[in-house]
């Protein structure tokens, strides 16, 4: 089946809207679809306010998040396509297979900047195709079109991003499943295309990979070709805004400095200080190798070896926190490699070596699992006595099952929280089905309070409390801390903005509010946006609670407020009482 | 061995890890008279410029500037950052 898709709703192809207030619906059961026109009134809504809000009104909360109920909506942040700096990540949610609850799940890369060109605010896809055929959506200037994909079942996502560039050309960008999505793995993630088309940055949380495979979806390829960028409502603000924004991440020594010299690799080091590095699957902090995997030495071998010790994910981002990383011979091995792949893979697996886990993290990417999730299940599966900690080719071994769809990669799919069950392990470190990112929430409580009451499981992007000016092992204080790492990242959500710009706005906040005005033509002060996220959240706990969550799914896994992290000296101990009335429930 | 001084003697005090401050990067022991503070150490390793970037643990545990150091105590200092 072939199609170009007519617009049913006043619709048209090819029609640009400057001010990019169009949602494209994809309907893959009937293969139809069509522009619908954003109400004036709601051309403020857009990023994580944008997914959660079509999913919290049109996705019955209690439907399997795999069936036809389900909806996938990929938006781009309130300021993508514009100069502003780091400003085209994308947000994508759904109700989640890996948590039962609603998902945002972001990215970095090229594709947001696109849709955003194209005017295009949201793309939703529902239903699912009969007889579990393949697609994937074209979306350019000319229209939209439901193409056969076939040829790409079953193909990692470096050959498959590569075909597809070949075949629509080099400056496409694509958002893309591998096999793991198509087999509806829960630890399934969906990639972007980065700025040289590699499809490297993952929306990599909460099985969402899955819910684009069980749409019959392989990939997204946006075309914006004799697009312009959209329409700035006041360009003189907007611009002196942008060059506030520039001045303040270079006067900044994390976004000056340390994000591009050693990227997040940088965290090994702050983590193994602050006890809270995650080893030996979550018993301990400490990791006696730290050093071999820690940014500096990331960075060394990244030099030696003729690769790039920073780059940029997206076109205009200043910070360049990102890397390509090659392997001993001087070949491409992965790009980027982060500190979450190098906390789950490395310390949690105790594997010292940089080169096993940059090519752990290639094999995560080509089969498009998380490498959060999927570094947890090893490690899990390491806690069984399957293979030793510290043995990384019996690691690789392991991941390679995913690739092949083995009975025991199927398991690994699925994430930690069902290997752990599989396997009769019952100390997993996962709240809401998810597994933690690399902090360890003992030693970095506030974390823990993100974890256990964030509608998105164990997340750290959620609200990431360990810059936080507090004692990090102590329980006081820390719901606040989180409550207002929560509702930060939510705006910077909502904005499609990096996370990693924060060091250098963290007290310019009105710099944000400047650029949203002057984008939209608004009057909104940073009280509106930190009402907007608080209102978002609300929704997403809202949509939880319809979907069967209670206070019980809003705890840390219980062993970890028994059993002390040796490294920190402490349990998790922040109050159940205090999680419940974070959001003042 | 008791590592603590006595009131008034100085100090000898271990300060490891410092990424991405780039001229420090091995750790090192640094001598600072009884009594000196957090502050007298960043003064003491040239970190005066935007100290309230900085993140200082000692032994471990969050630490300000105002903090009074003792003999074997051992710090890190690095800049307030956040992974992905
Ligand atoms: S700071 Fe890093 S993750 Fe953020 S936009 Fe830039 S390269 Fe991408």
């Amino acid at each position: 089946m072939s199609m170009t898709m007519n617009g049913t709703n006043g619709a048209v192809n090819g029609a640009m809207n400057e001010t990019m207030n169009r949602i494209l619906r994809v309907d893959m059961q009937a293969g139809k679809a069509a522009y619908h026109e954003v109400p004036e009134d709601d051309r403020l809504l857009g990023g994580r306010v944008l997914t959660s809000r079509i999913v919290a009104w049109e996705v019955e909360p209690g439907c399997h998040p795999l069936g036809p109920a389900n909806k996938l909506v990929i938006a781009p942040g309130l300021l993508a396509g514009t100069s502003a700096p780091s400003s085209g990540r994308i947000s994508i949610g759904a109700k989640s297979p890996l948590t039962g609850g609603i998902k945002e799940s972001n990215g970095g890369g090229v594709v947001a900047g696109k849709l955003a060109r194209l005017g295009i605010k949201a793309v939703v896809v529902e239903g699912r195709p009969a007889g579990g055929k393949l697609f994937l959506l074209l979306i350019n200037r000319q229209g939209v079109q439901l193409l056969p994909a076939d040829d790409l079942r079953e193909v990692g996502v470096y050959e498959a991003a590569s075909r597809l560039r070949e075949r629509y050309g080099k400056k496409v960008g694509v958002l893309l499943i591998g096999p793991a999505g198509e087999r509806l793995m829960s630890a399934a993630g969906i990639t972007n295309t980065d700025v040289d088309g590699i499809p490297s940055r993952y929306c990599g949380r909460g099985g969402l990979g899955a819910v684009m495979g069980s749409k019959g979806l392989k990939a997204v390829v946006v075309d914006d070709a004799g697009c312009e960028p959209p329409a700035l409502q006041d360009p003189k603000a907007f611009h002196a805004a942008v060059r506030e924004v520039m001045e303040v991440i270079r006067e900044t020594p994390q976004t000056a400095e340390v994000y591009p010299e050693y990227g997040t690799a940088a965290m090994v080091a702050i983590l193994e200080a602050m006890g809270g590095l995650p080893t030996h699957n979550f018993r301990t902090g400490h990791f006696e190798q730290a050093e071999a995997i820690g940014g500096e030495r990331l960075r060394e071998t990244i030099l030696a070896r003729g690769g790039q010790p920073t780059h940029a994910c997206m076109p205009g981002c200043p910070i360049r926190c990102s890397n390509i990383y090659h392997d001993a011979g001087g070949r491409v091995l992965v790009s980027p490699l982060e500190y979450e792949t190098i906390g789950l893979f490395g310390s949690n697996c105790e594997i010292g070596d940089l080169d096993k886990i940059a090519e752990l993290n290639r094999l995560c990417n080509d089969y498009g699992v998380d490498t959060i999730e999927t570094g947890g299940a090893v490690a899990i599966t390491m806690e069984a006595g399957l293979v030793p900690f510290g043995d990384a080719d019996g690691a690789i071994r392991l991941v390679e099952e995913i690739g092949k769809g083995s009975i025991m990669g199927m398991v690994l799919g699925q994430g930690g929280a069902v290997t752990g069950r599989v396997l009769g392990v019952t100390d997993v470190p996962a709240v809401k089905g998810q597994i933690m990112p690399s902090y360890d929430p003992r030693a970095v409580k506030g974390l823990g309070v993100t974890y256990a009451t964030s509608p998105m499981g164990a997340d750290h992007t959620a609200g990431n409390t360990v810059r936080a000016r507090i004692d990090q092992r102590s329980p006081a204080g820390q719901v606040e801390v989180s409550r207002n790492a929560q509702i930060n990242a939510t705006i910077y959500d909502y904005l499609g903005m990096c996370l990693f710009v924060g060091p250098a706005v963290k007290t310019r906040l009105e710099l944000l509010e400047a650029l949203v005005n002057a984008r939209y033509g608004a009057a909104w002060s940073t009280e509106d946006l930190r009402r907007v996220a608080l209102e978002t959240l609300q929704t997403e706990l809202a949509f939880n609670r319809a979907a069967g969550f209670g206070p019980a799914d809003d705890r840390l896994p219980e062993y970890m407020t028994r059993q002390v992290n040796p490294a920190s000296g402490t349990v998790f101990d922040v109050p159940a009482e205090e999680l419940d009335g974070l959001f003042g429930r | 061995m008791d590592t603590r001084a006595k009131p008034g003697e100085p100090i000898l005090v271990t300060v490891r890890g410092r990424p991405g401050i780039k001229e420090k990067s091995e750790a090192q022991q640094v001598r600072l008279p009884g009594g000196a503070t957090v502050a007298d150490l960043l003064a003491r390793l040239a970190l005066t410029s935007r100290p309230e970037e900085l993140v200082i643990l000692c032994n471990g545990v969050r630490a300000e500037a105002g903090r009074k150091l003792a003999a074997g105590d051992t710090l890190w200092v690095f800049y307030a950052m956040s992974g992905g």
